[in-house]
């Protein structure tokens, strides 16, 4: 029993690996590589998609200085009506203002694309019109659910670096939302925001001033970016037993 | 005695009353006697008719007599009475039947019966089954006491054959001491963590001056449970040991049975089992060399399978990153490598490896215990990426006797949008996801592209291709069986 058991995980490990080990087209970029690199993909809609399209930039040079993964400093702009979405799994969802609304064959494209095992960074960046815009969408594509806080031990926090607080360029939500879809956090949303954090002048100089300038809140925005983007590919792996006596101790500290 | 008439003998024979009669019958009569004679001549070297006279045979029949020679016999005057009634039997039979004898203890030797006054009782066991088994004789005879301790119970040999068989016992003295394990019930199989229970019972023979005895369960020499039992007036002692399993496989154990001070046969004392020891659930250790998709979309699917335990370490951060931050405001911790693998693989089913090259965490001799825990029945799977195979350099190391593709020198990842193609015929379960062939290889086709691959990778001979790559000659998935267990890249 235990050998034909064995069996049918081999085969859905081989499933998943083979479902897995197609996110995107490697001729999207020409380095680009599903196992090999993280890509940045920035959801497009009719409306102000893109506050800080030079962010990205900056954030694929920390993602790759510090972690062991690579993320080519070119992004992949993508619309939910685009068949190529399901090869990105994680997604940043911003923008201002109130856009419209989406169509049935996209919602449909957003349900199946976060069932699927999409990720999406959703910064409404404390603006009130996007933010309700944004939960309308998410709403039509998920009905049953809504956005609840995320709890402050959630491997989200923990996955690379220990969060202290929960910051961005602005303060306006001490803590992050999500929708839970398929048994996971699959939209990560911020109210702070956190891109807005990264654009920097060409002295290295914040391009935008932090609202209210608490100490650290540059770091600590930094450090939870960078965390959401290792969530999105290690899932809850902080949250096992193998870490927690370390997470602990150092948290005793 | 035969007699056989020969052609030539015979027509001897013949000529002669043929001779007289020419000399008495006239011309006319002669000639047609010789006409007559001519044509029985004629007939008889055509037919060459043969008289042969012969008595019926009346062999006597074979009969074995088995002379019972283990240690047991020699109580008392088991084997003078033994002996005693094998000589009247060559008495009373040897004009009837062709006799022949046998010692037989664990085996089975011939004897002369001129000898039989050599014949020693010490043979350290007794295997009744096997003298049954004999097929050799017309009917055979049996002397012993009866008391089997090797092959299986007398009573439960299958083999039906028509040799009838006489048995009798050897007489003598009373009934001697003697405990022997019986009727002893275990199960098949159990699990790690849950208690095994053992219930037998000890027979108890004679009156022993004991009133009590100890009986131990035994682990490769090492005691794991015990009991102390009365057997003061019992013939029948029910006993249950049992224990709890802390490691996987067959294993092997025995029980005994402490002897008494006057017990005369210590061999059925002893008796020795085994237990399959399976997991109550599979434990996967999964090492990814980097954070991926791949691992992200695994995990959950693991983590969701309640009969799964998942240990898994992903490498978040190498030598050459740098930190912004502190290290107290890192999550990362050490990676085990060395207990990992030198002393924990054995607690898991299955090894996977996902672009991940070990040279970074731990040396080369460690792989030898994963593939000494593949060769005892492990698992493993490597996944590829630029770190696995030759590019995590794995080329010449133990792992690349398990894996069923030639690893080269070096890397030949090339980046390339593909889709696997299951090999034709192939009907491996691995490749049958819908439970239905034609299904899952509908499902196969669709599947979306993957984007890299290793085009160095060579399957091994032996190796089963089930997927192809690109151009059809580059290999994606191969399965081999390499002892026990099974090895994917």
């Amino acid at each position: 029993m235990v050998f034909k058991k064995l069996n049918l995980i081999l085969i859905s490990a081989l499933m998943t690996a083979v479902f897995a080990g197609s996110p995107l087209q490697a001729d999207d970029f020409s380095a680009g590589n599903s196992g090999e690199k993280f890509i940045y993909a920035q959801l497009k809609f009719k409306g102000s998609w893109d506050p800080y399209p030079e962010a990205h930039k900056l954030i694929s040079y920390y993602f790759t200085k510090t972690t062991s993964m690579e993320m080519p400093s070119e992004r992949k702009i993508l619309t939910l009506s685009d068949k190529e979405l399901f090869y990105f799994p994680f997604l940043v969802f911003t923008g201002r203002g109130g856009y419209p609304e989406f169509t049935e064959d996209q919602i449909r494209n957003l349900r199946r694309y976060l069932r699927g095992g999409g990720i999406i960074l959703l910064d409404t960046s404390g603006d009130d019109e996007f933010g309700k815009s944004a939960e309308r969408t998410f709403r039509r594509a998920f009905p049953e659910k809504e956005f609840k806080k995320i709890p402050q031990y959630h491997a989200v926090f923990r996955s690379f670096y220990l969060v202290d607080y929960v910051s961005g360029r602005t303060l306006n939500r001490p803590y992050l939302t999500g929708l839970e879809i398929e048994s996971k956090i699959a939209v990560i949303r911020t109210d702070n925001d956190i891109i807005g954090i990264w654009p920097q002048d060409k002295t290295g100089n914040p391009t935008y001033a932090y609202i209210p300038g608490k100490p650290g809140q540059q770091k600590e925005g930094i450090k939870l970016t960078l965390n959401i983007m290792i969530y999105s590919l290690s899932g809850t792996y902080k949250s096992d037993d193998v870490h927690q006596p370390f997470i602990k101790e150092k948290l005793r500290r | 005695m035969n007699f056989i008439f020969t052609p030539p003998n015979l027509y001897i024979f013949l000529l002669i009353p043929a001779a007289a009669a020419a000399m008495i019958l006239r011309p006319r009569e002669r000639i047609f006697s010789l006409r007559l004679l001519i044509y029985f001549f004629l007939f008889l070297i055509i037919l060459s008719p043969r008289l042969e006279l012969s008595k019926p045979n009346k062999k006597k029949p074979a009969v074995g007599i088995f002379i019972d020679g283990s240690l047991s016999m020699g109580i008392s005057e088991r084997t003078d009475n033994a002996l005693r009634t094998a000589r009247q039997l060559y008495s009373a039979l040897k004009s009837e039947a062709d006799l022949a004898f046998y010692k037989f203890s664990d085996r089975i030797e011939k004897i002369v019966y001129e000898n039989l006054n050599g014949f020693a009782a010490d043979g350290e066991s007794t295997d009744l089954s096997k003298v049954i088994r004999d097929t050799r004789y017309h009917g055979k005879i049996i002397i012993s006491d009866g008391r089997y301790n090797e092959g299986i119970n007398p009573l439960n040999v299958n083999e039906i054959n028509s040799v009838p068989i006489y048995v009798t016992g050897p007489g003598g003295g009373n009934r001697s001491v003697d405990l022997g394990i019986g009727d002893l019930k275990i199960p098949g199989f159990g699990f790690r963590g849950e208690k095994i229970d053992i219930d037998f019972k000890i027979s108890a023979g004679g009156s022993p001056k004991e009133n009590e005895t100890m009986v131990y369960l035994k682990e490769k020499g090492k005691l794991i449970d015990s009991r102390r039992i009365e057997i003061s007036g019992k013939k029948e002692i029910p006993v249950n040991l049992s224990f709890t399993p802390d490691k996987v496989g067959l294993k092997n154990y025995n029980l005994e049975v402490k002897a008494l001070a006057e017990e005369i046969n210590e061999a059925n004392n002893i008796r020795n089992f085994q237990v399959n020891i399976n997991r109550k659930k599979i434990r996967i250790l999964y090492v990814a060399g980097r954070p991926s998709w791949e691992y992200s979309l695994l995990r959950r699917l693991l983590k969701s399978d309640w009969q799964i335990d998942l240990v898994s370490f992903l490498i978040l951060r190498n030598p050459a990153n740098r930190t912004i931050v502190p290290e107290n405001e890192l999550s990362l911790i050490h990676f085990p490598a060395r207990e990992m693998f030198t002393k924990k693989i054995d607690d898991f089913d299955l090894l996977i490896y996902e672009n991940f090259s070990y040279k970074r965490f731990f040396p080369q001799a460690y792989l030898s215990h994963i593939k000494k825990f593949v060769n005892e029945g492990g698992a493993f799977l490597m996944m590829g990426g630029k770190e696995s195979f030759a590019g995590g350099n794995y080329s010449g190391t133990p792992l690349e006797d398990i894996l069923p593709v030639d690893i080269a020198e070096s890397s030949g990842w090339k980046t390339e949008t593909f889709r696997a193609k299951v090999k034709k015929d192939s009907r491996h379960p691995v490749l049958d996801i819908a439970g239905d062939p034609e299904i899952s290889e509908a499902l196969w086709r669709d599947m979306p592209p993957l984007t890299g691959y290793d085009e160095n990778l060579k399957a091994k001979d032996g190796a089963t291709v089930l997927l192809e790559g690109p151009g059809g000659g580059r290999l994606f998935l191969h399965y081999q069986n390499p002892g026990v267990g099974a090895a994917q890249p």
